[in-house]
């Protein structure tokens, strides 16, 4: 359940709004920013880092869906530094059962000061209640009993109770009402009027050899909105206590109390020292200003000073929100470590066109614009060359159809010297039709691909390097299916040009001439052979007309045809740019949308990220 | 010769390293350290002398009065003790006057300077002990008042764990709050894996409380194998002065100096201690040897596929070359203009030919096609040579940088950073810690080919093309050609020659066999026709061996970058079965 969840529906948000704080709408949208910081970054943070912002976002989200009527204090610490006695001493009741054999408590339990809150310790998990205040009837006492029974088989809400804890969940909900006037030793106490709206949690240790004991804490400090860390004189040093609780929770100072329990045993100087010394610890586990109040559980001593800052905490109501902020605050610095302060710009030209290229090596387009040219010399020398010699010409086969890409028009084919040229006005490319990428080419775009990741994601974080380089070698891997998919529906055009056809009626002239010369000389041969008296033959000048007719008719097509085939060449030239930039063209879309961009979606989508994980961060 | 296989265990363990994060190697690495402490502080001068006075540890909790108790049970004010955790920072050491000598020359914990004086002079200090000689103790023992192991002081912690490894006997203290606290329970079950000597104290017993306490401990105790240990309850009092009541502290004093005037006492107690450390030693060493060996088989691994990259990259080269894809495209265009502009025909004519070529050549300009030819084929193959070991170096990289074992080697900052300063080899841990800096990162530059390749290769195809020359003059005395086929010229041959290597092989295929033209084909039957058939295909096979040769001498000093940090580990690949034979000889010198 993430925060936004909750906020959709009304009865939440009647509960996050009703108890009227100021800072709830900040807290409320920094929420809304880390989910959209998860919602952004999935996959983009480390699993550890954001399953724990997850995790935080959820129980944020259900903390919050229980109202702020309640304030949750847990009573934590080692063993035999007096929790139980301290719970005992503030409720003013002998709830919990002290005693010095080690360790003492093994199940976390509640003391609830005032009305409610019922749904709150269901999801708290806490079998273990007793209720407490001025206006606690036993009436009340008996129906919660029965109703939170009822909730806990329905499972309960958010948090995940332990299975320890379930086996041993009878509901201990105690039906007298104390009556809170002092204790045994005769202290008299504040009215816990003062108190209501106070949830107190004794917890077990943290440090004993029941291992279960510690299981139940680190659930528990993960949910309470309050920390009274209890120590003592004997342990108020342990590493146990600084490295494994307070150093973590050093951002939770506004909602951290320290309690030098047992304070009985020292003298007024020691007393001094011992405190002196335990801020400092505090000090460098990075707290700031957190209060330490000496207490003695025994004699009473400073126990009403602790439930007076209790008493102020619960009547304030905000420690539900200042906890929570400094969860986000924990996390925002955690995301932060993630993502450093990175602002990748998007993929450099430089990369973009190296890449391209490759892409153009390996898509084997130059073959098929090398064919276009060459298929246009070749109708060119068909249509418009020197009719003598165009039937060596047939001999060799169309550029186009060796490389398969002219089949569309295979029935014409042969039928005469002009028909294959008329039908087949553009040709579609597929890859299949292309030879094969080299091993070389293939070299190069991996080369190019490296070098996009290198020099997009330089400085960025690892995982954000890794995740560009997945993106990058699985579009490469699909890179030559796309090209081909996208150039198979292209068609480069090869429509004979105009002069072929003026051209070729050109050559057809000069060839009739040459014929016509050759046959009327034949004739006059012949003519002569047999004796027969010859025809005038007309002239042209001093040049009999058959004569001229035929040097004329071969000079002219033999020297046209050098010409076409110059022309052919240059126009052949020109087709196999155009084709090389239409098909080029082409692969630069595919290698755009399918790397290019990716990757800047996702350089972008880091920029994003990493500026929402500043903004949460403050 | 206990003494001999102990030692050779130590140098062992010395000599393991584990830079890489496989499983338990974090243990490990704090183990072998322990380990060779415990053999220089503990062993081996217990070995070489086991009739020296035995070392008393008091050890326990911060705030459990062990510096009260040592003071009460001496009668003196020889370590501080107070309300502040932790109070005892420096180690202290009582011994009596006459076993000075033993204990200030470092016979044990030799890592440790030895201070006088008291403790206002010199303040708080690491790594020291203070000694102090008292009469009070009897000459055959000395007492160690060690640091807490529990406080938020790192060193503390250090120090008292070395310092109870040390010990030959222990008195450990608790208290009625702490006696089930997780830390010191890790202790007690480390003294029952070793048989320590032991007597248990249980300080600050609440008097209403004592025979509660007592028997819940006894229970535990019980529980977890130390039944036998002795209790010594002290009640939480208001005690007089700075000292507790003569009469809480009478048995522990009379067991004191029972173990330090009984000397067959003493030895069985110093010889079961260093038995059980011993022994303790021994399985510790065999996990240690497995972890070695998971470390030696990741480098082995990691070798074996760097090694498997550069080979897939040669085969590629090799491929690229047979299936004749150095022929595409530029090279085959400039082959073909070779070809073409009839300058390989002209060139086989001698004289006036060549003279006319050469003169056009320097008053037009243009390089001859023949030079082009060359350049071109050179560029492709180097770039081929290059690409696939770019490749071979960006797989090594990545699969290096995928797996989380070899994590360390990227990121020094990390929490196995310490494992990367690789003592100087053959020292010990002993004296001052004196390690290299921290070793540079494996930077991403490892992900791509060094930077020497581009001239590398470039000397590679020079290389080559001179020894193809070579070849073509032998071969061609043979055949009595070598005149006609060097008047070729020196590019012309090696052009053609190249050409053959890339065609004779697989040769073209598909479209560009036409695209080609008979062009090729000429050259080919003219060149067939120059040198033979027969010798042409042994040319071509012997220039295409010589090439890949070079290929795979200059991947393998690309690879060699890989290895070289593999071996910058320190990972010896013995190490593990060496450990695993000293282990078993010091195990049989025992028995």
């Amino acid at each position: 359940m993430s925060f936004r969840n909750v906020l959709r529906t009304d009865s939440s948000k009647s509960a996050v709004r009703g108890d009227g704080f100021e800072s709830a709408d900040q807290l409320r949208s920094r929420l809304l920013l880390l989910d959209e910081v998860l919602e952004t970054g999935a996959g983009r943070f480390p699993t550890d880092v954001a399953d724990r912002a997850e995790a935080l976002s959820s129980n944020a989200a259900a903390r919050l869906g229980h109202g702020t009527s309640f304030t949750v204090v847990a009573l934590a610490g080692a063993t035999g530094s007096g929790k139980s006695s301290m719970f005992n001493a503030l409720a003013g009741a002998d709830l919990a059962p002290s005693s010095a054999i080690r360790p003492t408590t093994s199940v976390a339990r509640a003391a609830v000061f005032g009305e409610g809150g019922q749904s709150l310790l269901d999801w708290l998990a806490i079998g273990q209640r007793h209720r407490l205040g001025s206006g606690a009837a036993t009436a009340d006492g008996s129906r919660e009993s029965a109703s939170s029974d009822g909730s806990d088989g329905s499972g309960g809400s958010g948090g995940s109770p332990d299975a320890a804890l379930k086996a041993n969940k009878v509901v201990t909900e105690t039906d007298k009402t104390f009556n809170v006037s002092g204790n045994a030793a005769g202290n008299t106490y504040l009215d816990t009027g003062e108190l209501d709206g106070l949830i107190l949690l004794d917890l077990p240790d943290h440090d004993s050899t029941a291992s279960a004991h510690k299981r139940e804490v680190e659930r528990l400090v993960e949910v309470v909105d309050v920390f009274c860390w209890v120590v003592d004189p004997q342990k108020y040093a342990d590493a146990a206590l600084h490295e494994e609780y307070l150093q973590r929770f050093a951002g939770h100072g506004a909602v951290t109390l320290v309690a030098l329990n047992q304070i009985d045993r020292l003298s007024a100087e020691e007393r001094r020292l011992c405190i002196a010394d335990l801020q400092k610890l505090l000090l460098d586990d990075g707290f700031v200003g957190v209060r330490v109040v000496p207490t003695s559980a025994k004699t009473g001593e400073g126990v009403n000073d602790l439930r007076r800052e209790l008493s102020a905490r619960v009547a304030e109501r905000r420690a539900v929100v200042k906890r929570i902020d400094a969860d986000v605050d924990w996390v925002a610095s955690e995301l932060f470590g993630a993502t450093g302060d990175a602002t990748p710009g998007q993929v450099a030209k430089g990369a973009r066109s190296t890449m391209i290229d490759a892409a153009v090596d390996v898509s084997g387009i130059d073959a098929a614009a090398d064919a276009v040219g060459a298929a246009y010399r070749y109708r060119a020398s068909l249509q418009a060359g020197w009719p003598p010699v165009r039937w060596m010409k047939r001999l060799k086969p169309d550029p186009l159809r060796r490389l398969g890409l002219g089949s569309s028009s295979s029935s014409s084919d042969g039928a005469g010297s002009g028909s294959v040229v008329a039908t087949i006005d553009s040709i579609s490319v597929r890859r299949s039709s292309l030879p094969a990428a080299s091993s070389l080419a293939n070299a190069a775009l991996a080369s190019a691909g490296r070098d996009l990741v290198a020099s997009s994601a330089e400085g960025l974080p690892e995982l954000w390097v890794q995740r560009i380089d997945g993106t990058v070698q699985s579009s490469l891997s699909d890179l030559p299916d796309e090209i081909d998919r996208a150039i198979g529906t292209t068609t480069l055009p090869v429509s004979p040009a105009r002069w072929w056809t003026v051209v070729g009626v050109l050559q057809s002239l000069f060839t009739v001439a040459l014929v016509a010369g050759l046959v009327w000389l034949g004739v006059l041969f012949a003519l002569g052979w047999f004796r027969v008296p010859e025809p005038p033959t007309p002239k042209l000048g001093a040049f009999p007309l058959p004569t001229l007719l035929a040097l004329v008719g071969g000079l002219a097509g033999f020297l046209l045809s050098v010409m076409v085939r110059k022309a052919a060449s240059v126009g052949g030239r020109r087709r196999t740019f155009a084709a090389r930039s239409q098909l080029g063209a082409i692969v630069g879309r595919v290698v755009d949308g399918h790397v290019i961009s990716l990757v800047n979606t996702e350089l972008s989508a880091l920029t994003e990220l990493s500026g929402l994980v500043r903004k949460l961060q403050r | 010769m206990i003494q001999q296989a102990a030692l050779a265990v130590r140098d062992s363990v010395v000599a393991l390293r584990f830079p890489l994060a496989t499983a338990g190697a974090t243990e490990a690495r704090a183990d072998s350290e322990a380990m060779v402490r415990q053999f220089e502080d503990h062993v081996l001068p217990r070995l070489a002398n086991l009739d020296a006075p035995a070392l008393v540890v008091v050890g326990g909790s911060t705030g459990s009065g062990k510096s009260l108790l040592v003071n009460s049970v001496l009668r003196a004010d020889v370590s501080r003790s107070g309300v502040l955790r932790p109070t005892t920072r420096c180690p202290v050491l009582v011994h009596h006057p006459d076993s000075v000598a033993w204990f200030s020359t470092g016979g044990i914990l030799p890592g440790l300077a030895r201070v006088t004086g008291s403790e206002a002079e010199h303040g708080e200090m690491g790594r020291e002990i203070r000694l102090v000689s008292s009469t009070s103790l009897p000459a055959g023992i000395a007492l160690l008042d060690a640091p807490d192991f529990d406080s938020v002081d790192a060193e503390n912690r250090a120090m008292a764990t070395q310092l109870l490894a040390a010990a030959d006997v222990w008195v450990f203290v608790t208290t009625a709050a702490r006696y089930s606290d997780a830390v010191p329970w890790s202790f007690l079950k480390q003294a029952r894996e070793r048989d320590t000597p032991m007597v248990l104290v249980l300080n600050r017993v609440p008097p209403e409380a004592r025979a509660q306490v007592s028997a819940h401990l006894a229970t535990l105790l019980k529980e977890n194998g130390l039944g036998e240990v002795a209790i010594l309850r002290v009640d939480e009092q208001d005690f007089e002065g700075s000292r507790l009541p003569e009469a809480t502290v009478a048995p522990l004093r009379e067991w004191l100096e029972h173990l330090g005037s009984d000397h067959d006492a003493r030895l069985a107690a110093v010889r079961r201690s260093l038995r059980g450390s011993l022994t303790e030693l021994l399985v510790r060493g065999e996990s240690l040897a497995k972890i070695a060996d998971d470390q030696a088989a990741l480098v082995y691994s990691f070798t074996g596929s760097v090694d498997e990259n550069y080979a897939n990259a040669a085969d590629a080269v090799r491929a690229a070359i047979a299936e004749g894809s150095v022929l595409r495209g530029e090279v085959l265009a400039r082959w073909e203009e070779f070809v073409g502009t009839g300058e390989l025909l002209r060139q086989l004519r001698t004289g006036i030919g060549r003279f006319r070529d050469v003169i056009a050549g320097a008053l037009t300009g243009r390089p001859k096609t023949a030079e082009k030819l060359n350049g071109t084929v050179e560029g492709v193959v180097e770039s081929l040579i290059r690409a696939h070991s770019d490749e071979a170096a960006a797989k090594s990289y990545a699969q290096w940088m995928a797996n989380p074992m070899m994590a360390p080697l990227f990121n020094p900052s990390g929490p196995y950073s310490a494992a990367l300063r690789v003592p100087p080899a053959g020292s010990s841990l002993t004296g001052t810690p004196d390690r290299e800096p921290l070793r540079e990162r494996v930077s991403a530059e490892l992900g791509r080919s060094s930077a020497a390749l581009p001239l590398a290769t470039e000397k590679l195809v020079r290389e080559w093309q001179g020894s193809l020359l070579e070849v073509v003059r032998t071969r061609g005395a043979e055949r009595r050609m070598t005149a006609r086929v060097l008047s070729l010229g020196v590019n012309g041959v090696s052009a053609v020659l190249m050409m053959l290597v890339f065609s004779h092989t697989g040769g073209l295929s598909g479209g560009e066999v036409a695209v080609a033209g008979g062009a090729s084909a000429a050259g080919h039957a003219m060149l067939e026709a120059l040198l033979g058939d027969e010798n042409l295909r042994k040319m071509a096979g012997a220039a295409r061996e010589d090439l890949e040769q070079r290929v795979t001498a200059l991947y393998a000093t690309e690879k060699a970058r890989f290895h070289e940090e593999l071996r910058a580990l320190g990972i010896d690949a013995d190490a593990g079965k060496l450990l695993r034979e000293d282990l078993s000889a010091l195990k049989k010198a025992l028995k």
